[in-house]
């Protein structure tokens, strides 16, 4: 796994985490301006770093994520629970890859479905919130319209240069309901210095039936071309489906025109224009037959012109076409018309203005590069410009012919259609007038000089539309016709996203747990070696007979301790970690479950920054769900009980965390209904747990407790008790495995509390060393309660087990080297006493008679690994200062 | 270098990248008649194609490529 990839990991994580706090803290002060706008920040930025790697999915559903963000941001939707829990699933999702990625280190493709509902479901909520009432939005879709039908041009001359079978070829294809698209491919100029390879890109795009490379400007002279200046564009047609191209190319959607082709689109004929268009009396002849109907008679009459002539004719070529769509598509009129009459002109049909005239939609779903920075009127007069001189022409033809009303109406229909589109249905009446004006005379004179002066002062009012000549606009140059108010707003735009980095730099170093682990083993080891000196310091006193140089090394230790302790204390506050790393998750969880079973939750923490070591913390997370699940739904009751009850409708769950001296206490406590003590006591005697004796003797406090009792929770109890019970013993299990303790406190009606105790750190285990059968041991100092020295005499028997009387109580009394096995007897000392060591464990005494007590020290606990992990009765081993090692008794386990 | 230069002809081998397409170009530059032999190539950088396009240079020998051989003649012929 690449660095990079790993810092995105641990960065995304980081993100997501924030991200579902602001979206939590969203949900409760919908308001909260700079909330918003740091939650756009956080995922637009996550988005940004997912845009380096190849998991779409990913990006899929994070765009869309801040596309909804991005219209909360700008009022135009309202932050509500329903979209917290899209965009809260959406970074489950991205959670998921995640985890995903960094356990096989890729991200499979078997998500983009779920992707791409996710991204959709979005999508769907942001566009019923707004609807059709977003007029700029109405806008943007117009552009598209006119920006369409110019790429459509555009597409249709590039396809003259496909040779004729070939496009009959996809027209019967495209006929047959095959999607066939037009896809032009403009890298940006600068996309060398990208590391993109556009011919690459374009080679490997899905289906190409047919390609062509254009300049997009004249070639320089030869010792001014820039060999890294992309100016090359890509044009292919494909029969991939939409989806497949635009996943092709999903990482430069802008700088892709996708136009999809109407089989009849592919007819462009193209062959030897033999002098001229001289076929007048063929093409009256056909547009007489298109206009009764007669579809048969016009395939006989194309038949018989197309056996007359030359195959190597733009006629011929013509005819085919015809004869192809008359095969195909006997229905469309319009277009074996507009065959027909591109006879008169050899040029080929205008198929975007007819397919415009049919009302047909395609320019809708043509997508082009950047456009909301076109200007909409420039743009609709442009286009109305090349239709004009289109009819400008097609008028300027000879005026003795049977056919000129005909043409004269048609010219004035689409110039009325085109008015009507750029919203000037008025002038609808002056057509009409020259029109009537032409058809009397006869010819097409006045209409022709009334088009002849629009365009005049077209030209004038938009002296840019001279340059829609050439019909070929470049995105440069759209860029640089927008309009200023544009400008304006991309200057404003980067308060997100880039700026972020303006922040000021990080003061936290993210180092990994393993550098650290390192860094406490060596100063394990530093101490250790440290001890050492204190012996060697006796040596030279005891062996050597040397007390001065005995002396300095006592001093040089104590220098040396001092810095070791010092060192310790360091690294120890460097594995800290505040409670709020797992805290933090907790308000989704109080959230989600709340949510599920229909109460009203809120949720207090308090005492988020008390500190801890960062195993003790992270070994907290699963007992304190499972403490939290359980209150919520054991604890806390529905509202409408609540109120019944006379408490708020709303429950409330705190969790406080706080520490005192060495120890940490966090401390779960709601206002639900409590536990009863008589149910758990029934409970626990059915189970037998306790005896009948007990059931009376037992205080309600210690009844309560019970629910920690191995073999309590059952899924019967779980379903008849009022409160806890659901794995309780788990969680003392998970906190005792850190050293550390619960207790319950419970009163019917008013609430629960548990209390979790645990040490600071686990690093530095305080432990009291013993003598037992000629080795030592160390027994953790928290479990020992005294040591006491304990005469002969004064031990008793009960059913065959020693027993003493320790300050009025039964201590029951067992051998260490009986536990371990090791067949010797216990000493004694001199005055005939036994050493006891008395720990509490399991909630009662228990004396361990040993040979001899020792000193106490700090060890540095290493657990057992391998196969010694297997032997029962130790928690570990440890390195003593003079080098022996120090095995750790685990008593729990021993008894 | 996968493009292996001689007198008046340029043999470009399997994969040609971005960084040779200035080389080309100098070479081109002084040789307004040079052929290039694309037999060899699998994949050139479009830096070199554009480089070829605009110095107008012959192709020699069209690459074994199918598909690069498509692509090229499609951009060539203009």
């Amino acid at each position: 796994m690449s660095t990079v990839l790993e810092q995105f990991l641990t960065e995304s994580h980081d993100f997501l985490q924030r991200i579902g706090q602001s979206l939590i803290g969203l949900e409760n002060t919908p308001g909260n301006a700079s909330q918003m706008e740091e939650l756009f920040r956080l995922v637009h930025t996550l988005k940004g770093n997912c845009g380096l790697f190849d998991y779409p999915e990913m990006s899929r559903v994070l765009h869309a994520a801040e596309d909804a963000m991005s219209a909360v941001r700008d009022g135009r939707l309202e932050f509500s629970g329903e979209l917290a829990d899209l965009l809260l699933d959406s970074m489950d999702f991205v959670t998921m890859l995640l985890g995903e990625i960094e356990e096989t280190g890729e991200c499979g493709a078997g998500h983009a479905g779920s992707s791409t509902l996710l991204a959709e479901a979005i999508h769907k909520f942001v566009d019923d919130y707004i609807g059709s009432d977003a007029p700029e939005d109405a806008g943007a879709c117009s552009q598209d319209r006119t920006n369409g039908r110019q790429t459509v041009s555009e597409a249709l001359r590039s396809l003259e240069d496909a040779p004729e079978e070939m496009r009959m070829e996809w027209y019967q294809r495209a006929v047959s309901g095959k999607p066939m698209l037009w896809v032009q491919y403009s890298p940006e100029a600068e996309c060398f210095f990208k590391g993109e390879d556009p011919l690459y890109q374009a080679m490997q795009a899905p289906g190409v039936l047919w390609r062509s490379i254009i300049p997009s400007e004249h070639w320089p002279a030869l010792a001014e071309l820039d060999a890294y200046r992309c100016t090359l564009i890509f044009r292919f047609v494909t029969d991939a489906s939409m989806e497949a191209v635009e996943e092709h190319f999903r990482y430069v959607p802008d700088q892709i025109s996708i136009v999809p082709l109407q089989p009849y689109m592919l007819a462009l004929p193209a062959g030897d224009e033999n002098g001229g268009p001289v076929y007048e009396d063929f093409v009256s002849e056909a547009l007489g037959h298109i206009s009764a109907g007669n579809m048969d008679a016009l395939g006989r009459a194309a038949r018989t012109m197309l056996e007359l002539s030359s195959a190597s004719l733009w006629l011929a070529s013509a005819l085919r076409w015809l004869l192809l769509i008359l095969e195909h598509e006997p229905h469309n009129q319009a277009a074996s018309r507009a065959i027909v009459e591109s006879l008169r002109t050899l040029e080929s049909p205008a198929w975007e203005t007819i397919a415009a005239q049919a009302g047909q939609t395609v320019p809708d779903t043509v997508q082009e590069g950047e456009p909301e920075s076109l200007e909409a009127p420039l743009q609709g007069d442009s286009m109305a410009n090349v239709i004009f001189r289109a009819q400008l022409e097609m008028l300027n033809g000879s005026d003795d012919s049977a056919w000129l009303p005909g043409r004269l109406k048609s010219a004035a229909a689409s110039l009325k259609a085109c008015y009507r589109s750029l919203g000037q249905a008025a002038i609808a009446e002056d057509i009409d007038t020259s029109l009537e004006k032409s058809l009397s005379q006869g010819s097409a004179r006045p209409l022709v000089e009334w088009l002849e002066d629009r365009l005049e002062t077209a030209g004038q009012a938009h002296p840019a539309a001279e340059t829609f000549d050439a019909l070929t606009i470049k995105p440069e140059n759209q860029r640089e016709t927008a309009p200023s108010e544009q400008a304006k707003v991309t200057d404003d735009e980067p308060k997100f996203g880039r700026r972020a980095e303006d922040l000021s730099p990080a003061k936290t170093l993210k180092v990994e747990q393993s550098k650290v682990d390192r860094l406490m083993n060596l100063i394990g080891e530093m101490v250790v070696a440290k001890n050492s000196l204190p012996y060697l310091a006796a040596r030279a006193e005891s062996v050597f007979g040397v007390r001065d140089l005995s002396r300095e090394i006592k001093a040089q230790y104590a220098v040396i301790n001092r810095i070791a302790e010092e060192m310790q204390d360091a690294i120890m506050q460097v594995r800290m970690m505040p409670v709020s790393f797992i805290f933090q998750r907790f308000p989704r969880l109080v959230r989600d479950i709340s949510r599920k079973l229909g109460k009203e939750v809120s949720l207090v923490l308090e005492g988020e920054n008390t500190e801890a070591d960062k195993n003790v913390i992270e070994s907290l997370a699963d007992p304190l769900i499972h403490i939290l699940r359980n209150s919520l739904d054991h604890g806390i009751e529905t509202p409408d009980i609540r109120i019944a009850a006379g408490k708020p409708a709303r429950g409330t769950l705190t969790i406080r965390a706080a520490q005192e001296a060495d120890r940490v206490y966090i401390d779960i406590t709601d206002d639900g209904k409590g536990i009863d003590p008589d149910i758990v006591k029934r409970k626990a005697y059915e189970k037998g747990l306790i005896d009948e004796a007990a059931l009376d003797r037992i205080s309600d406090q210690e009844a309560v407790n019970l629910v920690f009792a191995p073999g309590f929770s059952t899924a019967e109890a779980v379903s008849d008790l009022s409160g806890r019970g659901v794995g309780m013993d788990a969680v003392r299990a998970a906190v005792e495995k850190v050293n550390g303790t619960v207790s319950l406190q419970s009163e019917r009606g008013k609430g629960t509390q548990i209390r979790l105790s645990l040490p600071l750190s686990m690093a530095v285990t305080n432990v009291m060393i013993i003598e037992s059968s000629g080795g030592i041991f160390g027994v953790p100092m928290d479990m020992v309660v005294e040591t006491v020295r304990i005469r002969e005499d004064r031990i008793n028997r009960i059913k065959n087990r020693q027993v003493a009387v320790l300050r009025g109580q039964i201590v029951p009394l067992r051998s260490l080297n009986d536990l371990l096995d090791t067949g010797k007897p216990q000493l004694r000392n001199d005055d005939g006493e036994l050493a006891t060591l008395v720990i509490r464990a399991n909630g009662e005494n228990i004396g361990i008679v040993v040979d001899d007590f020792r000193e106490v020290v700090d060890i540095i606990l290493k657990p057992m690994n391998g196969i010694m992990a297997g032997i029962p009765g130790y928690s570990g081993s440890a390195l003593l200062g003079d080098g022996s090692v120090l095995m750790v008794l685990d008593p729990k386990e021993l008894l | 270098m996968t493009i292996t230069f001689k007198k008046n002809m340029a043999l470009f081998g399997e994969g040609v990248t971005v960084e040779e397409a200035e080389t080309l170009l100098q070479w081109l530059q002084t040789r307004p008649k040079a052929k290039l032999d694309l037999t060899q190539c699998t994949h050139l950088h479009t830096s070199n194609l554009q480089v070829m396009l605009g110095a107008k240079a012959t192709v020699a020998a069209w690459p074994g490529d199918k598909n690069l051989k498509l692509w090229l003649q499609a951009a060539i012929k203009h």
